[in-house]
């Protein structure tokens, strides 16, 4: 063991880390083999135990006294008959039953909360969008090259394709979900577009004939997923609008970054899944993405009401 | 009766399954599940704002007021969340508020200014089992006197043994911030305590 090691206000933190049972195994056993040969540290240890007896007994001496009355639960009582709690929503059961689903739980604290979010999502985003070039210069025949350079959205070979919607803003406010009420191949040029390669979302049997009656029911389960998270975006976009100016510039504009990345994956995948609905993973990613927009917003939703 | 007893043993009890179901009561409007979670956590709930603010009346108003909110917000609670964390997450926030509501109204201070001023309890607690009056009295001057971080760190640590993952939760700051703040704070304790921890 190294003889300045265990020094100064250094050690003193660890100390107290080791009073605690904070530190790791292994750390707590050297500190523990030092404090054996140790006095000084000893006394530091021992002395430590005797301020933390002292606020201990400081805690339940204050504790003892305070006492909870049938009148306080009256007050609250009758305060909150006035108030229907909020109930969980549909964009809560969806978190809740993603997290159960086993998807990545993020971190409690808001700062490593977004650090972590923004990482998943560019892992999504870039992942969506390989998988997306992947199957769309695997269904391209040579007849269709031309359909690369269409102004709509044919995929670029690097990075997230863009939008289809043109009115999809990346702004808090008005960030309406890609594509979400997108009609039928009328956006894109019909004589630039393979049937095979878009699939308009109610129109999947048209364009896979082959698709067997399972494969369009789990198609069907997957769309109406996809629907209820463009619900639960809708609806908290709403909410977010009213009292978007609550938030903080800096805050607003590493939301926007989110969203951008966000939409584009959503896109990306979305796109991705409807030139292949037989692939579970495509969908898998599609709705990961969805579920992840839903996320942000309400992280956003809970900043601007602060709890 | 029965059925919040058993409400109450289960709450007690902390199986994550049965306060989920709870919660899920409570939310769906199950006053006798809300009165369960507020029977069991209402206590430690009141201690700590009273630590932080040495204000026994205000802490009881400020406690009401924490159960107010999380009852609306229960909606709002990840499945993943620990309910006392999170029930000390929002009585944190109903503190700062307040505190800024009344330093607002009073002059222009800031947050870190020591709680102490004006708001010290006039009727210190009356037990004195355990510890002395007056070394109570010193140690919630002591800590009326640290800043918030600090404050709030020491009390979550030190008088409520949380763990550093779970005040992380419940503040928001990273645990090397808590260490850090924790360290300062037991050194200022200890600084203004010297005498009666010598004469201990």
């Amino acid at each position: 063991m190294k003889s300045n090691e265990f020094f100064g206000d250094e050690f003193s933190a660890m100390l107290e880390d080791y009073h605690y049972g904070e530190l790791d195994d292994v750390t707590a056993a050297r500190v523990m083999a030092h404090l054996r040969g140790c006095n000084q540290c000893s006394s530091m240890l021992a002395g430590l135990e005797q301020e933390n007896n002292i606020y201990q007994a400081y805690a339940d001496t204050t504790e003892r006294n305070l006492e909870i009355t049938p009148a306080m639960w009256e007050n609250v009582r009758s305060r909150i008959a006035e108030v229907a709690p909020d109930s969980p929503g549909l964009f809560a059961r969806l978190r809740n039953s993603l997290s159960s689903m086993g998807a990545a739980v993020l971190p409690t604290s808001p700062v490593m909360r977004q650090v972590a979010f923004a990482a998943v999502i560019i892992v999504i985003s870039v992942t969506g969008t390989l998988l997306a070039v992947k199957y769309f210069q695997s269904n391209q025949s040579p007849g269709q090259e031309a359909h690369n350079s269409a102004p709509q959205p044919a995929p670029a070979p690097q990075g997230a394709p863009k939008p289809n919607n043109p009115q999809d803003k990346t702004v808090i406010a008005g960030n309406s979900e890609p594509n979400h009420e997108e009609p039928a191949p009328k956006k894109r040029p019909e004589k630039n577009i393979d049937k095979n390669q878009f699939v308009p979302v109610n129109n999947v049997n048209e364009t896979h004939p082959k698709l067997t009656p399972d494969e369009m029911a789990l198609d069907q389960r997957i769309q109406k997923l996809r629907l209820e998270y463009v619900e639960a975006i809708d609806l908290l976009n709403a909410k977010i609008d009213k009292r978007k100016s609550k938030l903080d510039p800096k805050l607003v504009a590493v939301f926007n970054r989110n969203l951008t990345i966000v939409n584009e994956t959503i896109a990306a995948t979305r796109k991705a899944y409807e030139s292949n609905p037989r692939d579970a993973e495509l969908a898998q990613y599609m709705l990961t993405a969805y579920s992840k927009k839903v996320e942000l917003l309400q992280q956003i939703d809970t900043a601007i009401g602060g709890e | 009766m029965l059925a919040q007893a058993r409400l109450l043993s289960k709450v007690e009890r902390r199986s994550p399954e049965d306060i989920q179901s709870i919660v899920a009561r409570a939310c769906a409007g199950d006053e006798a599940a809300f009165h369960a979670i507020f029977n069991r956590y209402s206590k430690p709930v009141l201690s700590f704002i009273y630590h932080l603010l040495s204000d026994r009346s205000r802490a009881e108003e400020l406690m009401q007021e924490t159960f107010v909110r999380a009852y609306r917000n229960l909606g709002t609670m990840r499945a993943d969340t620990q309910l006392s964390t999170w029930l000390f997450g929002i009585a944190r926030n109903v503190v700062r508020e307040a505190v800024k509501e009344k330093y607002k109204e009073q002059r222009k201070v800031s947050l870190d200014e020591p709680v102490s001023q004006g708001l010290e309890d006039a009727q210190p607690l009356q037990d004195e089992r355990l510890i002395t009056s007056e070394l109570q009295a010193a140690i919630q001057k002591a800590l009326s006197g640290l800043t918030e971080d600090y404050r709030i760190v020491f009390v979550l640590k030190v008088l409520k043994e949380k763990s550093y993952e779970e005040i992380s939760a419940i503040t928001g700051a990273s645990v090397g911030k808590l260490k850090t703040d924790l360290h300062r704070a037991r050194l200022e304790m200890k600084k203004k305590l010297q005498p009666y921890l010598n004469a201990s």
